[in-house]
């Protein structure tokens, strides 16, 4: 046996090991009463920033806010993405996909400036297209049952060409000879698409639904920038509560409380995805 | 069917370029006047985010994306070289698989508290290296997966040759893995720039003074200021902090499609 081989191997698992020690540790953080600023000691209380937490109805509503923007998004992502990708495909106009890449090269914070200055009702884009004909912008951002769906549109802009990039470079290793064959034995155009090329392209879409289910649930920046988890809590996610009652405060016991509930919920997602890489990687 | 066609591929790239068009066109308006498109286009707005020190931003942005994916790619190489070159078994590729899967999946909220608490402790809060050191959670299941990835691209054949020639597990790496990965970590690098070079969650907490800002942060901060309505300003600054990673967008296409299919 030779020892070079361990030593080549070592670095990247010696950082995985840290990722996993960062979490226990998390977790053992998780069951102490700890301020930054306080005085004293940190204090074992066991479950006790748990039970405080998921008391929180502020908490509750994070939950419920972050599963609707995860569905929501996800789902319209998806269901576009795969329309538009189809249709790209059939169209045979590859040129468009580096085009796609965009959108995921600019910085989440300049997509917040772009949607701020679009959907601005006093001065913004849609606004000043529609003060001519006499319309106004109805304040998205500032209303508590729109704000949320609000940041949906923007997620959904930014997003779906991801979605598109993926499915189509699914779509394209598709072969040939399979549609040709699918054509001579006159497959029309919708049984083409639900019996020949979706199916085919299975892998790729369930790998963009995966990707963006994950991804989903890292939702801090577009809420903090633009309506700061406001109105009220209507767009109050839970990375956003994960600063506000966790990170601010420099309230580490709670903090670390929410981040092993945050970690709870996206296994969820997680567990799933994993299962589904290995599956592929066993293949 | 072909106007239908047509019709998604004209939607498809006016949602990709849209918004950066909006960025361009709105940072050219003349100050305190919000006209859109401008009837006289101004570059006040670049002027007053250079004034404000958005260069310096940058240039933080610059050095912290540099540092992460150094360390990056220092610690992925040798370890896909190995995993998919060195003979380890299957049960050592596919627990080393399960675990870049799950740091992939599970979200960097999950160790923002922790790595909060050891940098306080260890005086890196604040510090670009620091943030390079905390962006390895974002950075490194990336790198590892991808350059695993391409690992196992090349032939077998030229392993096996100088293997026979009876060069060692190090030398193979430094004359055989190397030069044939190069593109491919190449390509994995700018993936992993990317992905930190825009990031604002880990940075707006970690960082505050204002000289070690990353670009993000301090558009962020302009955002939620007395600047919210300054569009022009807004948008100048957006459109520089958007323009060193459009500089990759070749690469990025080619290399995004791989992360995302191959084996996810």
């Amino acid at each position: 046996m030779r020892p070079s081989r361990h030593l080549l191997l070592a670095p990247g698992l010696a950082g995985l090991a840290a990722y996993i020690a960062g979490l226990v540790y998390t977790v053992y953080l998780s069951t102490y009463q700890y301020s930054l600023i306080g005085i004293g000691r940190p204090k074992f209380v066991g479950l006790g920033n748990y039970l405080a937490v998921l008391s929180d109805p502020t908490f509750q509503t994070a939950v419920v806010v972050t599963a609707v923007f995860v569905a929501a998004a996800t789902a319209f992502e998806v269901l576009l993405g795969v329309l538009l990708a189809y249709w790209i495909y059939m169209s045979g106009r590859r040129w468009v996909a580096p085009l796609l890449t965009v959108p995921l090269l600019i910085p989440v914070v300049a997509y917040v400036v772009f949607w701020y200055f679009a959907v601005d009702f006093r001065n913004g884009v849609a606004a000043q297209i529609l003060a001519p004909l006499g319309l106004s912008m109805p304040n998205f951002l500032g209303d508590p049952n729109l704000a949320l769906w609000a940041i949906v549109g923007l997620d959904v802009l930014e997003l779906t060409p991801f979605v598109v990039l993926v499915v189509l470079a699914g779509m394209l290793g598709i072969p040939e000879e399979v549609l040709w064959a699918a054509r001579i034995d006159g497959a029309r155009r919708l049984p083409m698409a639900f019996k020949v090329v979706l199916p085919m392209a299975k892998t790729a879409i369930l790998a963009a639904l995966m990707l963006r289910l994950i991804d989903a649930f890292r939702i801090f920046a577009k809420v903090w920038l633009l309506t700061r988890g406001g109105p009220g809590d209507a767009t109050t996610t839970l990375e956003v509560f994960l600063f506000t009652r966790g990170i601010y405060p420099l309230d580490i016991g709670t903090g670390a409380a929410v981040s092993v509930l945050i970690a709870a919920l996206v296994s969820v997602a997680a567990i799933p995805y994993v299962y589904l890489v290995l599956r592929t990687w066993r293949a | 069917m072909a106007r239908l066609a047509d019709l998604a591929v004209a939607l498809a790239a006016a949602t990709a370029l849209f918004p950066l068009a909006v960025i361009l066109i709105a940072s050219l308006m003349p100050p305190g006047l919000p006209q859109f498109p401008p009837a006289r286009p101004s570059a006040a707005g670049y002027m007053e985010a250079l004034r404000l020190g958005f260069a310096q931003s940058l240039l933080n942005s610059a050095i912290v994306t540099l540092l992460a994916v150094a360390i990056t790619i220092a610690l992925s190489l040798p370890t896909g070289y190995a995993l998919a070159r060195l003979g380890f078994s299957r049960q050592v590729l596919m627990a080393s698989v399960a675990l870049v899967a799950l740091a992939r999946a599970l979200p960097p909220s999950s160790l923002l508290v922790a790595i909060y608490e050891v940098f306080w402790r260890l005086g890196l809060l604040n510090t670009l290296v620091g943030l390079a050191l905390a962006y390895q959670v974002y950075t490194l299941p990336l790198g590892l997966w991808l350059v695993t990835a391409f690992a196992f691209d090349y032939s077998e054949e030229v392993e096996r040759a100088a293997a026979v020639d009876g060069a060692g597990h190090l030398k193979r790496f430094a004359y055989v893995g190397l030069p044939m990965m190069a593109p491919g970590v190449a390509a994995t690098a700018v993936l992993a720039g990317i992905d930190v070079w825009g990031e604002y969650f880990y940075a707006s907490i970690l960082l505050n003074s204002p000289d070690v800002l990353t670009s993000s942060v301090m558009l962020g901060n302009l955002v939620t200021s007395e600047f919210r309505s300054e569009w022009d300003v807004l948008a100048a600054a957006s459109l520089l902090s958007t323009l060193p990673p459009l500089l990759f967008v070749g690469v990025a296409a080619r290399a995004m499609t791989k992360l995302a299919v191959s084996r996810w």
